[in-house]
């Protein structure tokens, strides 16, 4: 009967609130932003908005749905997805999409995050089995042309520098996709970055070519996939391809959610395996078996390498020499058994290279692997119980090493859900596709433990925090010695109505770093660094325009130096005009970041599939503009240009081949995508 | 003798003013502790041009500065504000100096209502400079963009651009660039009849200024406001208006350690 008024009111309320809420793109930047905004690593999030798109595309309905699905949409916490589960299983089946506020733990800020790529539908889909004839009928095709530019020359280009780049300054990129349900998946990319010659002495037609295909639910088969695809497993101890769920504003979200074998679908041209793999299922276990072999980018020249070329880039003569010189081949498998309480995984990994690996002989490198072969396995499970959920993974690997990862989440009441976790890995634990929890982006030499709350105390407010001591027991990039530290992070979030919404966020770390001396010259002293910040952030919708605010303020201070500052004030504005299906997104922003510890990282909204976040440092300021003109159902195009001008006197930007003479870059792309 | 301690009081200030974030030219603005970005109460010349979007009536200004009590550093400004049924037309003009160095602004201002929520206003802007006697007059084009929304019943934001084109004056022998300022504040009606400002402001090349006020208008003819900004010190800020009839009258004051007391009266008259 509760239920029964709840759904009542929820109704008239909706008749109230018919209001335009925050459109998918600024959803989709949201979620981009709280996952990422405290990560400065480069980080591939194509296959996030691809997944993302989808479920915005065929929405998942909640009535007809799996735990593992709904884990797909990262920022719902795993406490949340269970209370989710168990709200179905007690209510059989939800009649509208408003019942979400019923669920336990459920908060306004996910609901608003969640309703894009959730519907309410029947409770009982037939599933249907894999006919080709029902599959290719039900499939869609898409195609995606991208053009991207710098209007300002570049001094790799001129013909007086030697070596000068083989291609033309511009980046193109092709891709077809076939997608028919969730049965098959079908892809092809073929990518030249700016600067690689399309047709020449090197190279034929596109530099870089990638494919897959993906049958899903065929028989025993879960997934089954040739070509390009990526590989989860555990707690990405061994084996983690996709971005992983690090420390972010979503505090609780730390277990690892991309699980199997999935297609490779972004233009990313190292982190993902070439072969074939399979996933079966038979009753309550899982069988994931692969096998790789790729020709990876190093320098060979000495008959060994010390790492992988990883940026994909092939510009130069010498680029070329280094481009597919060594064989990497991985043989991999994951068993896992699920019961309805708990799962228990275990996973192993062969790799072989052809070359030798021996890294520079630097001290922090001591304990890296070297060698052409390398092994490692694990066990990881997760175990809930009432309103705990534990969670883990052990690995080892042949070199001795041992890596280790224990959490877990408690929700005492449903206002206040809390998080811990603590790692250990080994200095001699040292593997190519490990991507575990942890502040550094080598799953190894850490020892840690991560504390996180989120309390919603009353309906439009949320707190969340997070504090991480970590310490490496070896030395570690620019850091001389073992070394400590420490991050916290408070955010406090408040969002009166459906289109306003706003947030305070103060973050401090300390951690420990050599110590540059004013002339440059080597140091041997190591000394803290530390780096406080604080945000505010405030976006706001009327009718068909939103705008959106960011002041953000740091101060970073190394050893005794005095401590420097850093500032960016930004302004967007996104205008749909409705009558033609044009969107504008615009953004204008000064930074003042007179150090490079000072930069700022702020998500900018692109064209899709591209994901460009500058490191904003120095003195200037910064616009984009975003076209995206929907011309038919099935043909839409995307512009994009920006620009940042420097004020701080610079006479040129960026290094090497890259430098611009003057004090402003501008890029532009052009986006085509046809679907039909 | 006098005149080089005035141009080296001029440089000194014109640095400070810098500081300020504010234009040599433009005059202070009478909001609680200068922070005018979110102020909607009325338009004054040369702030946040979104404000004059929400005018009713003919609004004729005039506006007097003096900076520390000396005669050479007034500002002389007079606008006119013009509602009609799609947009409000706004001109202002502003004479800053004395003979022998002074500068001009003139504004044509456009705002529009977007309902009872929105502002959005345009200025566009030519600044002319005194050099010399054989040099003249030199001047230059800019535009100041301003957004004024009324996000909740009592939270008000408001965000300005000052000339985001980086307008320069080149001669031989100077090049005088115009401040480019990116100005983002809060209006917050504490209560029916006292509201609470808040505004960051970044000029490009220089440090942020911070500015804070409280505006309390115990009657509709009387409103008392104090306030205060700073960059790297703090310069506090107080005022009062009266009104009678169509007749209002600004007196605001800021007194900036050690150079002094600035003042500003302003007279406006509305149409009714």
């Amino acid at each position: 009967m509760k239920r029964l008024g709840f759904i009542l009111v929820s109704l008239l309320l909706c008749v109230y609130g018919t209001g335009q809420e925050f459109a998918i793109e600024h959803v989709i930047e949201k979620i981009y932003g709280q996952l990422m905004e405290t990560n400065e690593s480069d980080i591939d999030y194509s296959d996030l908005y691809d997944e993302l798109i989808a479920f915005y595309e065929n929405p998942i309905n909640l009535n007809n749905t799996t735990p593992d699905q709904l884990a797909q949409l990262r920022f719902l916490s795993d406490i949340q997805i269970e209370n989710f589960s168990y709200y179905i299983y007690k209510v059989d089946s939800m009649r509208t999409i408003y019942e979400l506020q019923l669920v336990e733990g459920m908060d306004l800020f996910t609901i608003q995050m969640l309703l894009p790529f959730v519907t309410v539908g029947s409770a009982h889909e037939a599933a249907g089995g894999w006919n080709f004839r029902d599959v290719m009928r039900a499939s869609r095709h898409e195609l995606i042309l991208r053009f991207d530019g710098t209007f300002e020359p570049k001094h790799g280009y001129s013909p007086d520098v030697t070596p000068s780049y083989l291609g033309d300054p511009f980046y193109t990129s092709l891709k077809y996709r076939l997608k028919s349900s969730d049965k098959l998946q079908l892809g092809l990319t073929a990518e030249k970055d700016a600067g690689e010659p399309f047709y020449g002495t090197y190279n034929k037609g596109y530099d870089s070519y990638s494919g897959f295909l993906q049958i899903n639910k065929l028989w025993k088969f879960s997934s089954i996939v040739v070509g390009d695809y990526r590989a989860n497993f555990g707690q990405g101890l061994v084996m983690q391809q996709d971005m992983r769920l690090g420390k972010s504003s979503l505090v609780t979200n730390i277990t690892t959610r991309s699980q199997g074998l999935k297609r490779h679908a972004s233009t990313d041209e190292y982190n993902f395996f070439r072969g074939v793999g399979a996933t079966a299922e038979f009753d309550d276990f899982k069988i994931s078996a692969f096998y790789s072999f790729r020709q990876m980018d190093a320098d060979t020249s000495g008959g060994s390498f010390s790492s992988f070329k990883t940026d994909g880039l092939h510009r130069l003569p010498t680029d070329f020499e280094r481009k597919r010189t060594v064989n990497q081949q991985v043989l991999g498998g994951n068993l896992t058994y699920r019961h309805r309480f708990f799962r228990l995984g275990l996973t192993a990994t062969q790799t072989w290279l052809n070359t030798p690996l021996d890294y520079e002989p630097n001290p922090y490198q001591l304990y890296y692997f070297r060698g052409k072969s390398q092994f490692a396995g694990s066990l990881d499970y997760l175990f809930a119980w009432r309103f705990f959920r534990f969670f883990g993974e052990t690995a080892v690997n042949d070199a001795g090493g041992v890596a280790t990862l224990n959490g877990l989440l408690f929700a005492p009441v449903s206002v206040l859900n809390l998080a811990v976790l603590q790692r250990f890995y080994s200095k001699k634990y040292d593997l190519f596709f490990s991507n575990g929890f942890g502040e550094s982006s080598r799953t190894n030499n850490e020892n840690g433990v991560y504390m996180g709350a989120e309390l919603k105390p009353v309906r439009q407010w949320k707190v969340s925090a997070y504090a991480d001591l970590f310490h490496a027991s070896w030395l570690a990039y620019q850091v001389n010695k073992p070394s400590s530290g420490y991050e916290t992070l408070l955010q406090v979030e408040y969002m009166p109505n459906r289109h306003v919404e706003m947030y305070g966020r103060f973050r401090f770390e300390q951690k420990e770093k050599n110590l540059k001396l004013p002339d440059e010259q080597p140091s041997t002293l190591v000394s803290d660094q530390q780096k406080a910040s604080l945000r505010y952030m405030i976006a706001y919708q009327v009718d068909h325009v939103s705008f959106k605010n960011v002041v953000e303020w740091n101060c970073v201070r190394l050893g005794a130096v005095d401590p420097t500052f850093g500032f960016l004030i930004t302004q967007d504005v996104v205008y749909t005009l409705p009558w033609i299906d044009l969107t504008l997104a615009a953004r204008y922003e000064f930074f003042d970041a007179p150090a490079y510890e000072n930069r700022f990282y702020l998500y900018e909204r692109d064209v899709p599939y591209a994901f460009y976040t500058p490191a904003l440092y120095g003195v200037g300021n910064r616009w984009y503009l975003n076209v995206d003109y929907k011309i038919n159902a099935q043909l839409r195009v995307f512009l994009r240009v920006a620009q940042t001008y420097y004020t701080d006197n610079r006479q040129q930007i960026g290094t090497g081949g890259e430098t611009i003479q003057g004090n402003h870059r501008t890029d532009f792309r052009i986006h085509l995508q046809w679907k039909i | 003798m006098g005149r080089i301690y005035l141009f080296l009081l001029l440089l000194f200030w014109g640095f400070l003013s810098l500081h300020a974030q504010v234009a040599t030219i433009v005059p202070s603005s009478y909001a609680p502790g200068n922070a005018f970005v979110a102020y909607n109460s009325d338009w004054q010349p040369f702030q946040n041009p979104a404000a004059l979007g929400q005018s009713k009536n003919l609004i004729l200004t005039v506006l007097y500065e003096n900076r520390y009590i000396t005669r050479e550093l007034g500002n002389a400004v007079a606008s006119v504000a013009v509602p009609t049924k799609y947009i409000n037309i706004g001109a202002s003009f502003s004479y800053f100096g004395y003979a022998s160095y002074n500068e001009i602004l003139s504004a044509i201002t456009v705002s529009r209502s977007f309902g009872e929520k929105l502002n959005i206003g345009v200025e566009f802007d030519y600044y002319t400079l005194y050099l010399s006697s054989s040099e003249r007059y030199r001047g230059t084009f800019t535009t100041q963009v301003g957004v004024q929304l009324q996000v909740l019943p009592n939270f008000m934001i408001g965000i300005n651009v000052f000339n985001p084109v980086f307008s320069k004056i080149k001669t031989d022998l100077l090049t005088k660039s115009l401040p480019s300022v990116f100005s983002l504040g809060t209006n917050y009606r504490l209560h029916e009849k006292v509201s609470w400002l808040v505004q960051v402001d970044k000029e490009v090349h220089s440090s942020v200024r911070w500015a804070t006020g409280f505006e309390y208008a115990p009657f509709d003819e009387f409103m008392v406001r104090v306030g205060g900004y700073g960059s790297d010190y703090f310069v506090p800020t107080l005022g009062a208006a009266v009104a009678f009839d169509g007749f209002r009258f600004h007196l605001h004051t800021e007194y900036r350690y050690p150079l002094g007391l600035t003042m500003m009266g302003v007279l406006q008259y509305q149409f009714k």
